[in-house]
């Protein structure tokens, strides 16, 4: 943890508003969009991200972070989105899986190994952001499209005159290069 | 794992990829569960894609939506929505005034926030050292400079530092337009801000610099601490001035030739009210004491103030604040003075509070505003006056 981040979280557990402002529109958009992987619906994670915060405000006198900031927002969202799991879980009726895809759900929200650490969370980050830039331009392009703007696979497909397969294709080999990135990272 | 012969948009990679993106069929799906359940190592490698998938959501952020302000989460009460249904707190729909929707952040290599590319407002070119905060017109910006300096930018600005050496042996920072700053105390290393040739230096302090390009000014505001302006006058002599709180500075900096924007007729150079303060120090430099500081450095709260300002100044602050273009059409207004307190409005809602006091009537267009005298409320106004 550096001095910078030192101040801040030290600004945060004195209340002070404009640090909280800072912070909050630092990670927002970056929490939402990994809690609405976990929870599937933007809404549902907006609120849990909101709810984060909230608590962290409430509580700020009692906060202490042994991490980094971005690893306790993390956690603490993660924690977030697993609660809300395990409470609609119970609320609705036992649903038929059609899909058949409840192993792999309960795989998508088990606990990531890098929640606990931020040298790897800022390793990883740093990987998958020199690979992105570092895709072929269509590649590259493809990836985008999918990832921050949330089109679908036709969407994208329509959108830059390509067929369907190429999109699959590009897509896993975009994954994959990243994959290899994050595996060449030397701990 | 099996090695099969694919075609490649059928591996395992493409296939978890779909999956993770919400793309895959039901077929593919219970085709990816079956294989994923087959042994520890695919599980581990399906674990790893998403890893991969998650944190990708690091990388690129824009926050685009509006008005995401921590306040308005914080001071919402829970919404009932429907019975037996838990109370959920949503945020209301957001007013136009946009703060900060440029969302800033920071800095240097290894900095804990996460970075933006270039599609954001902070531009960090290939080389790493030069950084760029800026907030367009419409709305404003914050941030933190590395060595816990906040800065407040106000629409349309835009600062610049060098981040090799920043925090060495000074802080310093090129500003374009209006900026706040609250600078962290640090007496070794002074915190230097340079904007149409003239420097302000502090070394623990909060104040506020104008320099907009189309101006022919700075103006610097002192708030707390001490701060030390560098500068030439007229006649080219250097000079150094030095503030005390709650003075403002309005020094001539001439409008360059790259800078020239279309000057308006409605702007004028502005002079500084109350004459009997006014004490000189060189023909060039105004100084004004005592000032009431929430007029000059209001913006950046979410409350804004303005006092006895005249309609050249008031339609500059709209502009800015707005992203419109506002035409004044009666040289009658120049007459008037607006004064108020707002905080959240609309433009058009500040437009009708402003003519409450003041006989103006306006038209709305798109991204243009029209002001005019308005001649019924101009005699009912006078009637007013005279009958005092």
């Amino acid at each position: 943890m550096n001095n910078v981040e030192k101040e801040i979280i030290s600004g945060l557990s004195q209340g002070n508003r404009d640090i909280f402002n800072i912070v909050f529109k630092s990670f927002y958009s970056i929490l939402c969009a990994y809690a609405r992987e976990l929870v599937k619906s933007y809404q549902t994670a907006e609120e849990i991200v909101q709810d984060v915060f909230v608590k962290l405000w409430e509580n700020h006198s009692r906060l202490h972070i042994e991490t980094s900031l971005k690893a306790y927002l993390y956690r603490s969202v993660y924690n977030g989105c697993l609660n809300f799991i395990r409470d609609t879980k119970k609320a609705s009726y036992q649903h038929v899986d059609i899909h058949n895809s409840g192993y792999l759900d309960e795989l998508v929200t088990e606990e990531p190994e890098w929640l606990s650490s931020p040298e790897r969370i800022d390793r990883m980050e740093d990987a998958i952001k020199r690979t992105i830039h570092e895709l072929p331009e269509q590649c590259r392009q493809i990836f985008i499209l999918c990832r921050h703007d949330h089109l679908l696979y036709p969407q994208i497909a329509e959108k830059l005159g390509i067929s369907l397969s190429t999109v699959k294709t590009q897509m896993g080999r975009a994954m994959s290069r990243l994959k290899e990135a994050v595996d060449a990272i030397k701990e | 794992m099996k090695k099969i012969e694919l075609p490649e948009e059928n591996t395992i990679d493409s296939l978890i990829t779909s999956y993770l993106s919400g793309n895959a069929s039901p077929d593919e799906v219970s085709r990816l569960n079956s294989w994923a359940s087959e042994s520890d190592e695919n599980k581990k490698y399906f674990r790893a894609f998403c890893d991969i998938w998650h944190l990708s959501a690091g990388i690129n952020q824009v926050t685009s939506e509006d008005d995401y302000s921590f306040d308005k989460i914080v001071n919402k009460k829970p919404e009932s929505i429907a019975e037996g249904e838990e109370r959920v707190r949503r945020i209301k729909s957001l007013s136009i005034f946009k703060y900060a929707a440029s969302i800033l952040i920071l800095i240097t290599a290894g900095y804990f926030v996460g970075r933006l590319t270039s599609a954001s407002n902070v531009a960090t070119p290939d080389d790493n050292s030069l950084a760029v905060i800026y907030a367009p017109m419409g709305s404003k910006a914050v941030s933190i400079l590395p060595d816990g300096t906040q800065v407040w930018l106000n629409a349309g600005s835009r600062i610049e530092y060098n981040t090799q050496n920043y925090n060495q042996s000074i802080r310093k920072v090129a500003l374009v337009g209006e900026a706040y700053f609250k600078v962290k105390t640090n007496p070794e290393k002074p915190f230097v801000v340079n904007a149409k040739g003239i420097n302000v230096k502090a070394t623990g302090t909060e104040f506020n610099v104008k320099a907009y390009p189309e101006e022919s000014q700075v103006v610097t505001t002192l708030v707390e601490g001490k701060v030390k302006i560098e500068g030439q006058d007229q006649s080219k002599r250097r000079f150094t001035l030095e503030m005390k709180p709650k003075q403002i500075v309005t020094l001539a900096a001439p409008v360059t030739s790259q800078e020239i924007i279309e000057k308006r007729e409605s702007i004028q150079a502005r002079e500084i009210v109350k004459p009997s303060e006014k004490k000189l120090v060189s023909e060039n430099p105004v100084i004004v004491s005592d000032v009431n500081l929430d007029k000059y450095t209001s913006w950046k709260e979410r409350e804004w103030v303005l006092e006895g300002e005249d309609i050249g100044n008031l339609v500059v602050m709209l502009e800015r604040k707005f992203n419109v273009k506002i035409s004044v059409e009666s040289a009658e207004l120049n007459k008037y003075k607006f004064t108020g307190t707002f905080r959240n409005e609309t433009l058009e809602q500040v437009l009708s509070v402003l003519k409450i006091a003041t006989p103006m009537k306006y038209t709305i267009g798109k991204g243009t505003v029209a002001l005019r005298i308005d001649p019924d409320s101009k005699a009912k106004y006078q009637k007013l006056i005279s009958t005092e």
